[in-house]
């Protein structure tokens, strides 16, 4: 429970997931019907937001090789469970100036490579899903104005 | 994340060659934590990239528990591939860190490809985050006595260089990606160079930040003659030897050092020291770069 509060995700469309997995838990994986042993690379939250669309959310991230690696293979573990997968995020204070060789952030969040001029993309079934980088002070912004839009509905 | 690994050549050898002898560095390296720490479950040889999300292809997988079968697998497939896949190979050898309470899914990787190895470096072993443990370095610390680790580990790895064309550079262990602007992730060291080596990554952050007084002054700065020059003096010694032994564990050996954090925050607070009583004082009296080109410019014209 203390990850929840721990842990901020991003919020799309300005709401926040209505149902959250934390996949660090073997019992909410079973749940998911992800296979024996997946746990060891795998991301940390499956989460289901209004408006029906699935995240997988890897978080504080230290090294972008792996986060994309833990999102790339918790994708194929959800799929493989016949599980909808919309987009995957990574959540990082920031893009070291050595990371910054290879990966940039572009102003819609998404991941891009220098190296090969493309998008970073996770197969997912039949289809790509974009990775998403959002830095934690960005999610702590959201936070913060989700919370004042309640404040101000609260006091309408 | 977690372990970085660079070599050096010793002595001329063939591209084939020097890739044979950096995978031999790596299974050594997997050799050392086997059985104890790591258990290998797979290799892959990947091509481009080590993802397919990267824009990779998945060229080999070779599924065994046995690195030496891996490394010998693995040797045959690099020398019959040309050489553009080659250089823009990555090997991982994949498996599973148990730490007694906590199980972590790991990898050893060699990076021969140059742009993964810029940001990622000739070897690098690391584990993927778990809960409490963001990193590799943080279990490490928590459940191992790293002085004696650390210890066996290098001198496994400079023992394989024997006979072969590449020694063992520098080694970071580092939380996340070691870089240049901020040793502070860092949690230990074996640098050439011994003191010298130290002052070279504290320099190079420092000269990577706005701090006016030394932004003014890093451009017409040469810094290999600033940390030479700062390393030579006694008293530079004498300041950094004292700091450093409170925060740190110091193993030299010859021209090289190990230094092991005592804590999480030994790296920072010694950055920090070394910047305020060595680096900027070190610094002070030095003219800035528009005074050096003023210089330039009044000397040109006194010229002609």
């Amino acid at each position: 429970m203390a990850f929840f509060l721990k842990e901020k995700v991003p919020l799309f469309d300005g709401k926040p997931p209505d149902a959250r997995y934390l996949l660090d838990d073997e019992a909410q994986q079973k749940l998911l019907g992800f296979s024996h042993n997946s746990f060891l690379k795998i991301a940390d939250e499956y989460d289901h937001y209004p408006g029906c669309k699935h995240a997988v959310i890897e978080h504080k991230s230290k090294n972008l090789r792996d986060s994309v690696k833990q999102l790339e293979a918790t994708t194929k573990e959800l799929v493989k469970a016949h599980k909808n997968v919309d987009v995957t995020v990574i959540v990082a204070e920031k893009i070291s100036h050595t990371e910054s060789k290879i990966y940039k952030k572009t102003k819609d969040h998404r991941l891009y490579d220098k190296r090969r001029g493309a998008f970073f993309q996770i197969r997912a079934g039949n289809h790509f899903v974009d990775i998403l980088v959002y830095y934690t002070v960005e999610v702590s912004k959201m936070w913060e104005e989700y919370s004042r839009r309640l404040d101000r509905w609260a006091s309408t | 994340m977690g372990i970085y690994i660079d070599l050096y050549t010793i002595l001329p050898a063939s591209y084939y060659e020097r890739v044979r002898h950096k995978l031999q560095f790596c299974i050594a390296a997997l050799k050392f934590f086997h059985e104890g720490l790591f258990a290998l479950q797979d290799a892959e040889l990947w091509i481009g990239a080590p993802s397919e999300a990267s824009g990779g292809t998945l060229k080999e997988t070779v599924k065994t528990t046995d690195p030496y079968l891996a490394g010998e697998i693995l040797e045959k497939f690099l020398s019959n591939l040309p050489y553009d896949e080659v250089s823009q190979s990555i090997v991982m050898l994949n498996g599973v860190w148990d730490f007694d309470d906590v199980k972590l899914g790991g990898y050893f990787s060699v990076n021969f490809s140059k742009v993964w190895r810029d940001v990622y470096h000739d070897i690098e072993i690391g584990a993927y985050a778990k809960k409490d443990f963001a990193d590799l370095v943080d279990i490490l610390w928590v459940t191992q006595d790293m002085e004696s680790l650390s210890r066996k580990f290098i001198a496994a790895l400079r023992k394989t260089a024997i006979n072969r064309s590449l020694g063992l550079q520098t080694m970071f262990f580092s939380r996340g990606v070691p870089t240049e602007e901020d040793p502070t992730n860092l949690m230990g060291a074996y640098l050439h160079g011994e003191r010298r080596g130290l002052l070279r990554i504290f320099y190079k952050a420092l000269s990577k930040t706005k701090d006016p007084e030394v932004a003014s002054r890093v451009p017409a700065l040469n810094d290999t003659f600033f940390v030479k020059t700062l390393a030579a003096e006694e008293i530079v010694n004498e300041r950094l030897v004292k700091e450093m032994e409170e925060v740190m564990i110091i193993e030299r050996k010859g021209d090289s050092a190990t230094y092991i954090a005592k804590n999480q925050d030994s790296f920072a607070n010694l950055y920090e020291e070394v910047s305020k009583t060595i680096l900027k004082p070190g610094m002070g009296k030095l003219p800035t770069a528009e005074h050096v080109k003023n210089l330039i410019e009044s000397g040109l014209k006194k010229s002609s």
